[in-house]
């Protein structure tokens, strides 16, 4: 398994880059958060996220080490620790948070990127093959709906997402 | 009953077979379906992670285009709901988010969003707009003695502050669903444990953890059968079923059916009308488990 645990080394904390995140959070308030580790505890991968932890650091302002960890791209996005936090603070949505701040500073994962780029390319997340069609033609079902790509390319720019994920397709 | 029908990205670059039982099964509970033409991503997670703007944009473009026909929205992937819902949210809670996804709409297509489309999954299609009682009217076939582990996934029940769906740690609609059928929607212990998908592209093997442990619980409560609403769980589960069981060191072998297609067989459809034979894990085995269910008349 190739986990990068959040590195301590060398801590350093970054208020400005605090506030930008603190900012960016549209639901929940870590602030609130009483560290009771309930969110941890029903999270599928509480032995590697921590989301208790995650809010914990934001609270600190130890942002930097977040935003370059791993970590934070491992988050399944199931929402449990959000469900069940007794205090409203949302983990889940801070994750996210944190990843469109690490995506604005650079540190989308490739493999994130790449998915992204077929949005980009296709309109869709996956490109829909001749032999899908094919398939879909012996199944007796309609030709699957077609997507102006274009269209689709020109709200990413639009909203800036092109921007972020450092797209000009070839 | 009419509703434009939203596919989104999985279900017809992946897994026809879902598209197939959805047409099929509404066909013959008079639903009828407007295919969204046009309509491209929702956005989902993948671009939530990026930029938390441009999913919903992207997402209540969508919900434009529904309005546009004036129609409410059926989709069959959480995934496309959650985001789906969370646009719809933002979009009455937020003024100035509204006026920017409108100009950039006008711009794009045209078009105007007032915030008027209902989004609705398949699962609420049935259990809301058509009722147990008109679907347990079509039942021809019952499934009695089927043990299904009913897997909802998580976007279709979290965050249930904004989908308002079901209740998050003790969700009905699904296994009510399920047992409209006579089948038996049996208790096991990870339920309403994600399934590893949305990490696969990130941490393969951590993704394939989450698969494994919820594989094993289902075997552990001897399901005879997963039963999915996800397009994306059905891929996890049933697709990479295989390598799942490698690194698990455990061989599963269970199938994984999607709702429609359990519904479309107790409705009296064939196997091929519900797309079963594109399934990969433990069809056969499925089969036989019917035939013994349904005796000498079994027609398979
Ligand atoms: S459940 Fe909520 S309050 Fe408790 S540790 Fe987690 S975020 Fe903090
Ligand atoms: S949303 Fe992420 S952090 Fe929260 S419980 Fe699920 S996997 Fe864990």
């Amino acid at each position: 398994m190739s986990v990068q645990t959040i590195s301590l080394k060398n801590i350093k904390m970054d208020p400005a880059l605090r506030s930008e995140i603190l900012n960016n959070i549209v639901s929940g308030d870590p602030s609130k958060c009483v560290q009771c580790g309930i969110c941890t505890s029903g999270c599928p991968l509480g032995y590697i996220i921590k989301p208790h932890r995650i809010v914990k650091m934001v609270n600190l302002g130890l942002v930097e080490q977040l935003i370059s960890s791993r970590e934070i791209w491992l988050c399944t996005t199931c929402f449990t620790c959000s469900e069940r936090c007794p205090q409203e603070v949302d983990p889940a949505n801070i994750l996210f948070t944190l990843r469109n701040t690490a995506s604005k500073l650079g540190y989308v994962p490739r493999e994130l990127v790449e998915i992204c780029m077929n949005i980009v390319k296709d309109g869709r997340i996956i490109k829909i093959s001749a032999g899908r069609e094919k398939e879909r033609e012996k199944l007796g079902l309609p030709k699957a709906p077609p997507v102006d790509a274009e269209k689709i390319r020109k709200m990413l720019e639009e909203v800036g997402f092109l921007k972020i994920i450092g797209g000009t397709v070839k | 009953m009419r509703y434009a029908y939203y596919m989104g990205c999985v279900v017809p670059s992946r897994l026809n077979q879902y598209d197939l039982a959805v047409r099929n099964v509404l066909k013959e509970l008079g639903v009828e379906l407007v295919d969204l033409e046009d309509a491209g991503c929702c956005g989902t997670v993948i671009t939530r992670s990026v930029d938390a703007k441009t999913n919903l944009v992207m997402s209540t473009r969508i919900l434009a285009l529904a309005e546009n026909k004036n129609l409410n929205l059926l989709v069959t992937c959480p995934g496309c709901y959650e985001s789906l819902k969370e646009a719809q949210e933002t979009f009455h809670n937020n003024t100035s988010f509204k006026e920017e996804v409108n100009t950039i709409l006008k711009k794009l297509d045209g078009l105007t969003y007032s915030g008027e489309v209902e989004v609705k999954h398949l699962i609420h299609v049935l259990y809301e707009d058509l009722g147990l009682k008109n679907i347990r009217g079509k039942i021809k076939r019952s499934l009695k003695g089927l043990r299904v582990a009913a897997h909802y996934g998580c976007h279709i029940l979290r965050p249930s502050n904004k989908l308002k769906s079901d209740n998050p740690e003790n969700p009905k609609i699904l296994d009510e669903l399920i047992e409209v059928t006579e089948a038996k929607s049996i208790y096991w212990m990870l339920k309403l444990w994600c399934c590893g998908s949305p990490i696969l592209a990130i941490d393969r093997d951590l993704s394939l953890s989450l698969t494994c442990a919820k594989l094993k619980s289902a075997k552990d409560s001897e399901a005879d059968c997963i039963v999915v609403i996800c397009p994306s769980c059905q891929l996890q589960f049933d697709f990479m079923q295989n390598e799942a069981s490698r690194i698990s060191g455990e061989r599963y072998d269970i199938p994984v059916i999607l709702y429609p297609q359990l519904l479309g067989l107790s409705i009296g459809l064939k196997p091929e009308e519900v797309g079963l034979h594109l399934n990969k894990t433990g069809i056969d085995k499925f089969l036989e488990t019917l035939k013994t269910i349904w005796g000498e008349e079994h027609g398979l």
